[in-house]
């Protein structure tokens, strides 16, 4: 080996400490500083005294503050307070109501259109509730205005009106009248009929779990005041006990905020505690994005019953994802472990509602409440509980009552679970003022569309590109299918055609998903941090077509791998052949080989591999990372087309694109093993294909 | 008008944009340390030093739109600063029992009283950049390989000798070189863009 290269002087030496000398000279000092101690000690003398941070570290004394001090800042950085919601104020400061004129009265807070806003009654995600006076009609009524921050949004703005409007057709003892939708200095309000009462997630909170005849008698008011409005089309969306009024005096139930879920799901993909931060009254369909009908109402009728009943939603959990998984994967837990003097019929029909596939429901509100109201009524004349079997009559045909029926978990799978809602319920007074500084969000998610011919033999590939603007970077999401949905935090993002669409994103953590015929196929948490700059790029490989087939177009293999390459993962590895062989005995990423500057850019990467599995419980994918300076790092993953029962080769890729001028300069191959057991491994490629946009989709 | 494209206050002006959350959220992770260290450091406890900086932050949101941005009437830090200060009174005032008007002086004394080596501004100063500091290297973290990043931390933040980081890392002396090199680049360039 010979080095030219001289000793580099003192301004080299503080460029290079400092970072600002170009790389390829600092890789030529490198090697350098190899050979050449008298270079090392200077160097060493250099670096010693161009310490970064005179302070250093901080000390292990500061760690107890600095925990404090991180919880205010996650609070802090929530959303500023002037953004909609009143700042927690504990010296009375006014809440932020811009759309308000001067009132009259001084005992007022403002006017509105032709009303006097009297005070706040609340603040939704959707905007403020607020207390006026009708001096025309001479009556109190409630009005809702869309908050500041959406009211600049015309698709929200139209979205509101048009669903208020809506509701402002069902006219029903039991859902709250709508008296009129307007707007002001371009805010738009709608307004109610005032009531004077409590919420039902108020009650519950204050008296705990309600009796038998009070939850029937509400439930079956819920679920007529809903049939009347799925009978005009109108889908709820978001029945939980906060949106059921239970008038003073004779506690007849309102039902209120008809429909605006959607316009809150359309155009604030998660405000803390609204949205996505209560999915525990969600179907399961509408906490994957998927399509809903009437039915969905019903699940959510099921949660509703189930709370009034348990105290508690049947979902409820400490995590939005670990609400979402239970929303859509798991029973919860049998009423009667709950409460055993849950009458059998009740707990059925409840039950039935739950059902995670809406054809399995009770199809109807107004059957259910009929079935309630029957049941009411017998309650009142008889005191005895009426048989259980009288129930087929009425629709419940398919649900047998078996005493020793058991849910496919068995008991008791909830206990511990059930520990943490009680806690969080008992939290939840607590944490109240926190949240008025949840409010503004703070990412940009921008969607456009963008196809792809790939070289693999699969032509006309659509890829939809989905970018979550960071501060720093960009979270980009790549499906080459055009049949997908993607769902952040449970909320589908539309996508119809190019053109960026924005979404806001809370700090924090956010799901995406990607789904295909109504199945996940994909599902990340990402964090947002502030300031965070994590950028995934997921590409989902084709199904039905092997890697084997012939590529089309210019594609040329970048790499291929033998097992004469040492993998840079060795654990559990062994070479048998020409594959190799890899032991899960838990999840776990097999990292293979890295690719440093590969010299690619405006083309698709295949990563290829045939792979086999042999007693693997689980599944396993191909998983690919691009570092880029432009991007940071992504990833692609064959999540599509996983590894699973099959015990023959076959052949699996995931392509991961790279658009114009974003280069890579390291490439990893991996390979994931959810689960256990045995997966081989041979003919791993690298490919370079073509990146084509097409005209059209 | 070529000095005001130099200086551009860009986190003030995404600032005073309302609708811009992540300018909030950078402020937030970036003075918020800066304005509790302070309280802390005139003596009150976590729990307190949380509150006040909960009211700063709150009356901030609540005025950005009319602070104008100048560099010849002072620095937005200096603003911010000093809301802090008046905060911080009016609780020392609330929490002495009295009134702020009335006995205000009793707490601004005690504000005063406070006995330091250095003086406010020397520590406003100081704490600013290592608020920075931290608020940066939280940010680019990330993005390098563990060994990459201990090594510029270990020879670059804790002072230790290159040899001795090489060695543990299973790095070439060149190697951490290089890896403290990149990450410094990153971390002067992120400093740079919010510089204000």
């Amino acid at each position: 080996m010979s080095f030219k290269e001289v000793c580099p002087d003192e301004t080299k030496i503080e460029q290079m400490l400092d970072g600002t000398l170009p790389s390829e000279a600092q890789r030529r000092i490198a090697l350098h500083l190899e050979n050449c101690p008298a270079c090392q000690d200077k160097f060493e003398q250099f670096a010693r005294r161009a310490t970064l941070l005179p302070e250093g570290a901080p000390q292990p004394d500061e760690r107890r503050q600095e925990t404090v001090l991180h919880r205010l800042m996650e609070k802090l950085s929530g959303g500023r307070p002037e953004a909609g919601e009143q700042a927690d104020s504990p010296q009375g400061e006014e809440p932020y109501l811009p759309f308000l004129h001067p009132a009259d009265d001084p005992e007022h807070l403002g006017r509105l259109g032709p009303y006097d806003v009297i005070s706040m009654i609340g603040q939704g995600g959707m905007g403020v509730v607020l207390k006026a006076y009708d001096p025309r009609l001479n009556r109190f009524v409630a009005i809702k205005v869309l908050a500041p921050q959406w009211a600049s949004n015309a698709a929200a703005r139209k979205r509101f009106l048009r669903e208020a409007q809506a509701a402002a057709a069902v006219s029903h003892e039991h859902v709250v009248t709508i008296h009129a939708v307007d707007e002001a200095e371009g805010f738009p309000y709608f307004v109610m009929h005032y009531v004077l009462g409590v919420s039902l997630a108020e009650r519950i909170r204050r008296t705990g779990p309600l009796g038998l005849k009070e939850t029937l008698r509400i439930g079956a008011q819920i679920a007529s005041g809903l049939a009347a409005a799925h009978a005009q089309g109108l889908i709820h969306r978001d029945i939980k006990p906060a949106n059921i009024l239970l008038e003073n005096g004779v506690e007849r139930v309102k039902i209120t905020d008809f429909g605006l879920a959607r316009v809150a799901g359309e155009i604030q993909l998660t405000q803390t505690g609204q949205v996505a931060g209560t999915p525990e009254y969600m179907s399961p369909e509408q906490a994957r994005g998927q399509a809903l009908d009437h039915r969905s109402d019903l699940f959510s009728l099921g949660c509703v019953l189930y709370a009034m009943i348990a105290g508690r939603s049947p979902f409820a959990s400490s995590s939005v994802w670990d609400v979402m998984d239970r929303v859509c994967n798991h029973p919860p837990r049998r009423l009667q472990e709950v409460d055993p003097e849950t009458p059998g019929w009740l707990a059925e029909i409840i039950e039935k509602l739950l059902a995670k596939n809406p054809d399995d429901r009770i199809q109807s509100a107004a059957e259910v409440a009929k079935l309630l109201n029957w049941r009411l009524a017998q309650l009142q004349q008889v005191h005895a509980d009426p048989p259980i079997h009288s129930s087929s009559n009425l629709g419940l045909t398919e649900v047998r009552s078996e005493p020793g029926r058991v849910g496919p978990d068995g008991p008791g799978r909830h206990a511990p679970a059930l520990k943490a809602m009680r806690k969080i319920g008992a939290d939840a007074p607590r944490r109240s003022p926190a949240r008025v500084w949840v409010v503004a969000a703070t990412l940009l998610l921008l969607i456009g569309t963008l196809g792809v011919t790939e070289a693999t033999g699969v032509t006309q590939l659509t890829a939809t590109v989905i970018r979550i603007f960071r501060p720093e970077g960009t979270l980009e999401i790549v499906v080459d299918d055009p049949g997908v949905q993607v769902a952040v935090d449970g909320e589908e993002i539309g996508i119809e055609g190019a053109g960026p669409h924005e979404i806001r994103l809370r700090l924090g953590k956010h799901q995406i998903e990607v789904l295909k015929n109504g199945k996940p196929v994909y599902q990340d948490l990402v964090t947002v941090n502030r300031g965070g700059k994590q950028v995934v790029k997921i590409g989902l490989a084709p199904p039905d077509k092997p890697a084997e087939e012939s590529p089309a177009g210019k594609s040329r293999k970048i790499k291929s791998f033998t097992p004469e390459e040492k993998t840079i993962t060795q654990d559990g590895m062994t070479v048998k052949g020409n594959a190799w062989r890899i032991e899960a005995r838990e999840n776990r990423t097999v990292r293979l080989f890295e690719i440093p500057d590969p010299g690619v850019e405006d083309c698709t990467v295949f990563y290829r591999a045939k792979m086999k599995s042999e007693g693997l419980v689980g599944r396993a994918y191909l998983e690919m990372w691009c570092r880029s300076p432009d991007f940071g790092e992504a990833f692609s993953r064959g999540l599509m087309n996983p590894v699973g029962g099959t015990t023959d080769w076959a052949s699996y890729g995931i392509p991961f694109f790279l658009k114009k001028g974003e280069r890579t300069d390291l490439i990893k191959l991996n390979v994931v093993i959810e689960g256990k057991g045995t997966l081989w491994i041979k003919d791993l490629e690298l490919i370079k294909g073509p990146l084509r946009p097409l005209a059209t989709r | 008008m070529d000095d005001q494209l130099k200086t551009r206050p860009s986190l003030l002006l995404d600032l005073r944009d309302p609708d811009d959350g992540q300018a909030w959220s950078r402020f937030v992770a970036i003075y918020s340390p800066l304005v509790y260290r302070y309280a802390r450091r005139h003596g009150l406890q976590e729990t307190d030093a949380a509150d006040v900086t909960q009211e700063v932050f709150s009356a901030v949101a609540r005025s950005i739109r009319r602070f104008d941005y100048d560099r010849q009437k002072g620095t937005f830090r200096g603003w911010l600063m000093a809301v802090a200060r008046s905060k911080l009174q009016d609780f020392l005032a609330r929490r002495d029992g009295k009134l702020v008007g009335a006995g205000g002086t009793a707490a601004l004394r005690r504000l005063e009283e406070q006995p330091s080596a250095e003086d406010d501004d020397a520590f406003i100063e100081r704490e600013h950049r290592r608020c920075l500091f931290d608020w940066a290297v939280e940010q680019i973290r990330g993005d390098f390989q563990e060994a990459t990043w201990q090594a510029f931390w270990q020879t670059g933040v804790e002072g230790k000798g290159t040899k001795e980081v090489a060695a543990s890392l299973g790095m070439t002396v060149g190697a951490v070189y290089i890896a403290r090199s990149r990450v410094l680049a990153r971390l002067k360039e992120i400093l740079r863009e919010i510089e204000e």
